[in-house]
């Protein structure tokens, strides 16, 4: 029996099945190095197998991490709707520059009105 | 009927009940996992926390990439666990007490005394493997995984599991012989 044969075993043997069909299936008598391996893995296995049994968690903790686990989750996803970005256009941004364009249109108006002279015969005319 | 795994981690990211469910699912395998690593109930108590809120906090990380969801799970809590026992320069011995109550559980009183010493020992063994090794034995045994199974959870082939459980039960037996087993 090879070594690789030897894994095949103890992997099939691990899942409660028995191993692909091989040539050597059935063990060698005339190498019985390789069935004393054999056995000894195997009852490492059981040993092992036997110790490492399924364990839970107590009630109250599993109870307690599990209210704490969903508030917290609750808490992430209202977090992450404040940090959603809006949809909707920014009104208080569009009023607020359409104002200042107002602003400085009249304020334009204004200083161009001052520096033109004045049209009416009114007031001092320049020499002619 | 339970809702399937895909959609459940799908409407986690963004819904706690959802979350709560796969916490569910899974809670018992890790904690499994961890207590058999850290040897007593109340560091893996915490850790168990820290992989459920790690977790949360990266659930938009996930990707179902073949490996499944209990996949990403033991790799946060394998990580964690390195950690502690960095931390706490536990690099081989665990506390054994509660690990060897737990093994106790439903035997009768003429082999508890048999049963209690053999998991000690076992356990005592089994704590000097490397971290790679114990993870195998754990998911094997505590767990129920084929090794298919354990090759997705672990990112190796299942040819490579097989050999590595292989030498795995050939280092487990040479420490079991050392302590008379």
């Amino acid at each position: 029996m090879t070594r690789d044969r030897l894994t095949e075993i103890l992997a099939a043997h691990s899942e409660g099945r028995e191993p692909s069909a091989a040539p050597d299936r059935t063990v060698n008598h005339a190498e019985p190095d390789r069935q004393t391996e054999l056995n000894s893995l195997l009852e490492t296995a059981a040993l092992a197998r036997q110790v490492l049994v399924p364990v839970s968690p107590a009630p109250a903790f599993r109870a307690r991490l599990h209210d704490g686990l969903v508030l917290a989750a609750h808490h992430q996803e209202a977090q992450r709707m404040l940090q959603r970005p809006r949809s909707e256009p920014p009104w208080g941004w569009l009023i607020g520059a359409a104002a200042l364009g107002s602003a400085a249109g009249l304020v334009a108006i204004a200083l161009r009105s001052r520096g033109q002279p004045a049209k009416s015969g009114v007031g001092p005319q320049p020499q002619q | 009927m339970s809702e399937p795994e895909a959609i459940l981690i799908a409407r986690a990211a963004h819904d706690a009940e959802a979350f709560g469910a796969l916490y569910e699912r899974y809670v018992d395998r890790i904690y499994s996992y961890i207590f058999y690593r850290v040897g007593n109930v109340h560091d893996a108590e915490d850790l168990t926390a820290r992989v459920f809120y790690g977790a949360l906090a990266h659930i938009d990380d996930y990707r179902p990439s073949g490996a499944p969801f209990a996949a990403w799970l033991y790799r946060i809590a394998h990580n964690l666990v390195a950690n502690w026992h960095r931390d706490r320069s536990r690099r081989r011995d665990i506390r054994l007490d509660d690990a060897v109550g737990i093994v106790q559980r439903g035997d009768g009183p003429e082999h508890l005394a048999e049963r209690s010493e053999q998991a000690r020992v076992v356990l005592s063994a089994m704590a000097t493997l490397p971290a790679e090794r114990q993870h195998l034995l754990i998911l094997k045994f505590v767990d129920g995984m084929s090794n298919a199974q354990i090759a997705k959870a672990m990112g190796r082939t299942e040819g490579a599991i097989k050999s590595l459980y292989h030498r795995t039960l050939i280092a487990l037996r040479e420490e079991l012989s050392k302590r008379e087993l």
